[in-house]
């Protein structure tokens, strides 16, 4: 359990759109520590995201995805007032959920 | 067998029970090994299943001709299940993460080669000095796109990223990549109707963002 997306989620133009800023240290498994043993991999592997109970958003990473990972997508049309929840789940097999209010 | 005689239904689909159960028990398992052992273990449980059809053959083969057929029809059936199961086309994609190319790691996704196109806009930075943390948004307005692939051509592992396009959202994103070195990035679209369109752009990086 990794520490609370930030999600910011707005509606304008006819369309939605939703930033989301999760905290993970996404380690390659390229990287060796100070007794040059490699640190192994741990990075986020999927990520949805549900409109009103219903995934309208789905991803697949690798480890290449930067340190504390930045996402941004489109929703089509205005959902202001409606709940958007954001799902990852990493190779450790950890996971986190969050919601926010369509601005 | 043990099942009442004449009850063909029932034993038919008592074996396709019998190789669902026995693949989705075992499937649980192998969701939570290493990437890399998944596929392994598909293969194990197929050829498992089929050895122990093989067995079943020859030893009802002589007399009971009737209710060989009809399990080798349920266990044919569990095999298409088999060949259909997400689980098998989730590793299948996520083995595409370990190509060494991204021409292979698009192959691992089911991608045709892609065609340069301008309908698919890549809009990133041309000099990067962080490689750590490469601002990337690709966008395709054409209808029909079904995923999003970013690649970085000279990373360890150039397939960086896969966004699954459903009706409700644009074939827009932005994302944050490492970069190891100065290198081509590609951003393809997959279209429904099996093309694949990419955009290119070169970005030169001054500082690496993969090793330590």
């Amino acid at each position: 359990m990794g520490e609370p997306m930030r999600i910011r989620a707005q509606s304008g133009a006819g369309q939605t759109t939703v930033r989301i800023l999760m905290s993970h240290e996404m380690e390659t498994g390229q990287r060796k520590d100070a007794e040059g043993k490699i640190i192994p991999a741990w990075h986020i592997q999927d990520v949805t995201a549900s409109l009103g109970g219903r995934e309208i958003f789905s991803a697949e990473w690798g480890p290449s995805v930067s340190k504390n990972p930045y996402l941004q997508f489109i929703i089509k049309g205005t959902h202001t007032g409606e709940k958007i929840s954001v799902t990852w789940k990493d190779s450790k097999g950890d996971s986190r959920s969050d919601e926010a209010v369509i601005l | 067998m043990f099942l009442p005689r004449g009850a063909s239904y029932c034993r038919a689909s008592a074996g396709l029970c019998l190789a669902i159960s026995l693949r989705s028990s075992v499937g649980l398992k192998h969701y939570t090994l290493p990437r890399t052992r998944k596929l392994q273990h598909i293969e194990c449980i197929k050829v498992f299943g089929f050895g122990a059809s093989c067995i079943y053959w020859s030893i009802h083969n002589m007399n009971k001709r009737r209710e060989v057929l009809q399990w080798g029809l349920a266990s044919g059936g569990a095999v298409v299940l088999e060949a259909m199961s997400p689980t098998e086309a989730l590793a299948y994609e996520r083995s595409a993460f370990e190509a060494k190319t991204w021409t292979d790691a698009l192959k691992l996704l089911g991608s045709p080669t892609p065609i340069e196109s301008k309908d698919v806009v890549l809009n990133a930075p041309d000099i990067a000095e962080n490689g750590a943390v490469v601002p990337l948004s690709a966008s395709c307005a054409l209808p029909g796109v079904k995923k999003m692939i970013f690649l970085v051509e000279k990373n360890p592992s150039p397939l960086s990223s896969v966004f699954n396009v459903s009706e409700d959202i644009l074939a827009n994103f932005s994302m944050r990549t490492k970069m190891g070195q100065t290198s081509n990035v590609y951003a393809v679209a997959l279209l429904a109707d099996g093309r694949a369109l990419m955009a290119k752009k070169e970005i030169k990086v001054t500082l690496g963002g993969c090793g330590g």
